[in-house]
């Protein structure tokens, strides 16, 4: 009897409604919990993530500020490029990091160039993509070397920004074209982007 | 038959369904769109069948203990938020504590919510069954899952570049790089094969071949049944 009025009860609107918000609640507060748990553990770990990177595009040059809390941003042909600059223990800068994007084969492509004053590259990391895995994934170092051709090239002594079947100086890869002739494309707009920067705020070079 | 033993058969029901009789992709025909999206390598299939392996036992685990309060009318929306909170629960966690197998794995967690086999499971079995057969059915449809999805993603790799289980070490650490080969060196690609469309191709190769292996079996079984005849 007990039984029957409980399984009639669960039948009514009233409980299927609150049990939903009850649902909804519990699932709500678990997640906000969660979200205040782990959001400055996540916030750490990308901030090691792009510390990597920083690492890696600048050759193992070392660093004294926090490169990635002040940038100047700034557009040119229609792309968005930030300027981060690094700096010795002395206050003096030594170097320059470029966050810019370019559009591949199949979206974004997320970069990050090292540039030295003497407007030198030090180094070429791809942060994010989604170029098809097994050709245009090379652009990954973990999975060719190919990026690290970047290195040493500047506007000066590099004529023809291009790839090889467009008659400039990079490879390309069997298959793939399209994605390294957006990465070289990419990577000169960026180089062209700070040389501006640099004209219209020259900074001080020791 | 006694108690146990009725119970051990019942069990080796639910894994064989898992593994085969039932199976997620081979059987049902679900999951076919994370499937195809990932399968371009064995790693990233077995990535993906792990994470959905795990998904799959908690939401089995919560949604059998939670069946007495959950009415009938109201289930399907009851199951769909335990299924995204667990999801987006296991994301948060991984990201925080797990960082490196997170930034392999962080595509495909996303894609275990729009996963219909999930739901099927919870929905067909765990809202009707005890939680040790629920947990046990959950974890022999991921593990049938996985298996389908890291063989599917094998085939579409060597096909289309040459290489099985590249970058293993990244998703299960360095003492699996012994499981990277290159199967054909100096290979082209066969970018047909690693797009959607070959994963199409491949599924249906696959599932022709399951049909012929279940006839050859029914074939057998018929004929070792029947009785032998002449001399």
């Amino acid at each position: 009897m007990m039984q029957l009025a409980l399984d009639k009860w669960k039948e009514s609107i009233g409980y299927q409604s609150g049990l939903l918000a009850a649902i909804c609640g519990l699932a709500a507060l678990i997640l906000v919990l969660v979200e205040l748990w782990t959001r400055p553990l996540i916030n750490q770990r990308i901030e090691e993530d792009q510390n990597a990177l920083l690492d890696e595009v600048l050759a193992g040059a070392t660093y004294a500020n926090k490169v990635f809390a002040k940038s100047e941003a700034i557009d040119i042909q229609q792309r968005h490029y930030e300027i981060f600059t690094v700096k010795n223990g002395q206050g003096g800068t030594t170097h320059f990091v470029v966050r810019g994007t370019e559009e591949g084969f199949s979206g974004t492509i997320s970069f990050l160039v090292g540039v030295d004053t003497e407007g030198v590259i030090t180094g070429v990391r791809i942060i994010s993509h989604s170029e098809t895995p097994g050709l245009g994934d090379k652009i990954e170092l973990a999975k060719s070397p190919w990026v690290t051709e970047f290195n040493q090239h500047s506007l000066a002594n590099t004529p023809l920004w291009g790839v090889k079947k467009d008659g400039g100086t990079f490879d390309q890869f069997t298959g793939a074209t399209i994605t390294p002739r957006a990465v070289v494309n990419g990577v000169h707009t960026a180089m062209q982007a700070l040389a501006k920067n640099m004209e219209e705020q020259p900074h001080d070079a020791n | 038959m006694t108690q146990t033993n009725s119970q051990q058969h019942q069990y080796r029901q639910i894994w064989a369904a898992g593994m085969w009789d039932n199976n997620i992709v081979l059987k049902q025909s679900l999951a076919l769109c994370p499937l195809l999206a990932v399968t371009s390598s064995a790693t990233n299939g077995l990535g993906l069948g792990l994470a959905t392996t795990v998904v799959m036992i908690a939401a089995n685990a919560l949604t059998s203990m939670a069946k007495g309060v959950i009415s009938k009318a109201v289930r399907i929306p009851a199951n769909i938020i335990i299924i995204a909170s667990l999801v987006t629960l296991i994301d948060a966690l991984l990201n925080a504590w797990l960082h490196p197998l997170h930034k392999v794995l962080g595509l495909f967690i996303p894609l275990i919510v729009t996963n219909c086999a999930i739901l099927g499971r919870v929905e067909s079995y765990a809202s009707k069954s005890p939680l040790l057969p629920s947990l046990l059915d959950g974890l022999a449809m991921g593990l049938g899952f996985t298996w389908v999805l890291t063989m599917l993603g094998g085939i579409r790799e060597v096909m289309g570049s040459g290489t099985l289980f590249a970058n293993a070490s990244l998703l299960l650490g360095q003492h699996f790089a012994f499981l990277e080969t290159t199967v054909i060196p100096e290979y082209r690609g066969l970018l047909l094969v690693i797009l959607p469309p070959g994963g199409f191709l491949i599924l249906g190769a696959v599932l022709a071949v399951k049909q012929k292996v279940e006839q050859l079996l029914t074939e057998r079984r018929a004929i070792a049944a029947a009785p032998v005849t002449g001399g």
